[in-house]
């Protein structure tokens, strides 16, 4: 074990002490910095009209948002945003928030106005005109929605039951929270996934193939430890890379949005930021479970690219297949009415970066029940790690040094 | 001590590399001579168990090449190699040391023993990639006595060292051979000529020679040539 754990050190420290590794590293911490506080250096603007600094904006909608805090979202809230809206004057050729009574009276209930738009199949314009849900349709609207989303999805009876059951667990009325720092946190989730994807692409391409080319692998291959400790050390070593990386970048991306955003709605039922989700999850345990979901992704992602760089014998061919996938799994979107192939794809590393993959509606159906997502898929992804893993020292200790 | 090599084979699509060479070394120096393309690479990169054989066997003692317990014994310095350009010479000793499986204590006081061997000390600290070739050329030579090898093999050991560092290099070989086997191959036959007990010659994959030398039989490089016009 000692033999192994100064194996394991060494193995880190070739990694980090790449100049490259260095640098990818930084670069991406300077585009989370930027990524987390560029909403802040933006404007407000309505109309093509400057309304003011988007900081101070933000600010603004916050504080009427607290104003709302530990309010049920019920009959009565429903009834004061819907007069509020109603004094909204809806002026041809112009928005409505440009108005001096949206500003004034309707945009301290902009929160309520959006829970109650994103739940039904309401405009805004019927709401400005009278035609807010009552608390009853409200909600009877949400499910019908969602029963709608999840047959669209091609989800079976028994997923429909279980979410059903999971939704009527949801506490209603819902009750309002100001929850900011979590919409930011949502908002960025993906582009740290991303940055923390790229640079284990970057980092633990070079793992494997460049003993090769270095020809160090003669020396490695020939010592006693070589074919059996090394390969773990080495795959340990690239596993600590990405947790390390993961976890820095989402600490950073929290702190700054928690420094600029204050931290409210930890307690907030996570259907204030995601509609469509029936996790009965707070946003704090949502923001949780996300990010351990995208350990464990980082994880898989680490040792695929470790794997594919070893079999390919090329650190340049697994780094483009690794961003290959990231560019793809951004831009591709398999049809819904493909429910294995949609859900595969929503699934595979690379897009289970996206937080409506990771609450998505797709389940693994298990003994006894289902499996969500965020439920399934890191239990799964070990797996994969683990039989991959072992496949790859497979190959590694069958690695023939010849030529040259 | 014995290294039993059986048959020993390597075939590529449509080239052999090595051919049947079956050979038992006890303890003692081995020169092995021939010339680019000969195979004594490939002979050596199986003997250290890092290249499959087509076909034979190696053993030392009785225990297969594939075997860590092989590997224990063995101290490798291949032909050409790499090091981590990042490591200091220190690092990189302590880091072989760890891969030999050499307990911490051990790694250290082997790790500055041999560094005062091959008159690195003084640079131990420094970055590798700051090092000459025959620097590096003496780390490696340092790397492969690490673990005490029983059994040294040594692929073109004296590449990039000064005439000074080669005259103390055979002498540590000579030193070396009483108590292990040891295996170098070279181009350059001076090397082999006051060392090595007993002479291997491959040319086209084969064994063409393989016997005692001493002084009194003339000039090795003229058995050599001889030998080779012969073949």
């Amino acid at each position: 074990m000692h033999i192994f754990g100064r194996l394991y050190r060494f193995e880190c420290k070739k990694i980090w002490d790449r100049k490259l590794v260095k640098t990818a590293f930084v670069l991406c911490l300077l585009v989370a910095v930027v990524c987390s506080t560029a909403r802040l250096f933006g404007r407000y603007v309505v109309d093509g009209a400057v309304m003011g600094s988007a900081y101070d904006e933000i600010r603004k909608d916050q504080a009427y948002a607290r104003a709302l805090d530990g309010r049920p979202i019920d009959q009565r809230l429903l009834e004061e945003m819907s007069r509020a809206y109603q004094k909204v004057r809806i002026v041809p050729g112009k928005h409505y928030t440009g108005t001096p009574e949206y500003q004034t009276y309707a945009r301290p209930y902009s929160e309520i106005f959006n829970f109650a738009l994103g739940n039904t199949a309401l405009t805004g314009t019927d709401i400005i005109e009278g035609r807010a849900p009552t608390e009853q349709a409200l909600y009877a609207q949400r499910q019908t929605l969602l029963e709608q989303n999840w047959r669209d999805a091609r989800l079976t009876e028994g997923e429909i039951a279980f979410w059903t059951e999971r939704e009527s667990r949801i506490e209603k009325p819902v009750v309002f929270r100001e929850y900011e720092t979590y919409n930011q946190i949502f908002l960025g989730y993906q582009t740290v996934g991303f940055l923390v994807i790229l640079f284990l692409s970057i980092a633990l391409s070079g793992v494997f193939p460049e003993e090769h080319s270095r020809r160090t692998d003669q020396l490695l291959l020939s010592s006693p430890r070589g074919k059996g400790q090394l390969y773990w050390a080495k795959m340990l070593a690239g596993i600590s890379c990405a947790v390390a990386a993961a976890l820095v970048l989402c600490a950073v991306t929290v702190a700054i949005t928690v420094m600029l955003y204050g931290g409210g709605g930890f307690h907030g039922a996570f259907q204030l930021d995601n509609r469509g989700s029936s996790d009965p999850i707070t946003c704090g345990q949502a923001m949780l479970i996300a990010y351990g979901n995208l350990l464990v992704t980082a994880v898989l992602v680490a040792v695929a690219v470790m794997l594919l760089s070893e079999l390919l014998r090329s650190s340049m061919a697994a780094m483009a297949i690794s961003a290959g996938m990231l560019l793809a799994s951004m831009l591709v979107n398999v049809p819904e009415y493909d429910r294995v192939l949609a859900q595969l794809w929503d699934w595979q590393p690379w897009a289970f970066l996206a937080p409506w993959n990771v609450f998505g509606r797709y389940t693994l159906p298990v003994p006894g029940g289902y499996l969500t997502a965020w439920q399934a898929v890191p239990i799964l992804y070990v797996l994969v790690c683990a039989a991959a893993a072992w496949g790859g020292r497979w190959v590694y200790r069958r690695y023939q040094v010849s030529g040259r | 001590m014995e290294l039993m090599i059986d048959r020993l084979t390597k075939q590529y699509q449509n080239k052999i590399a090595v051919d049947r060479i079956s050979l038992t070394l006890h303890r003692g120096v081995y020169g092995l001579l021939g010339a680019n393309g000969a195979g004594k690479t490939t002979l050596m990169r199986m003997i250290c168990g890092i290249l499959k054989p087509t076909g034979g066997t190696v053993a030392f003692d009785g225990i297969d090449v594939g075997q860590e317990r092989y590997r224990a014994v063995l101290g490798y310095l291949p032909q050409d190699f790499g090091y981590y350009p990042e490591f200091t010479g220190r690092d990189f000793l302590l880091y072989m040391a760890a891969l030999k499986g050499l307990p911490r204590a051990v790694a250290r006081r082997r790790t500055e023993e041999l560094l005062a061997l091959v008159s690195l000390e003084g640079a131990a600290g420094k970055k590798v990639k700051t090092y000459s070739g025959g620097m590096k050329q003496r780390l490696g030579i340092a790397q492969a006595l690490l673990n005490d090898p029983k059994l040294l093999v040594l692929d073109e050991p004296t590449a990039g060292l000064d005439p000074k560092e080669r005259v103390r290099f055979r002498s540590l070989i000579e030193d070396l051979g009483r108590d292990s086997i040891v295996l170098l191959s070279t181009h350059i036959v001076s090397d082999i000529e006051h060392i090595a007990q007993e002479v291997l010659m491959m040319k086209d994959g084969q064994l063409i020679y393989s016997g005692e030398w001493d002084e009194s039989r003339g000039s090795l490089e003229e058995f050599y040539l001889r030998r080779f016009g012969e073949e």
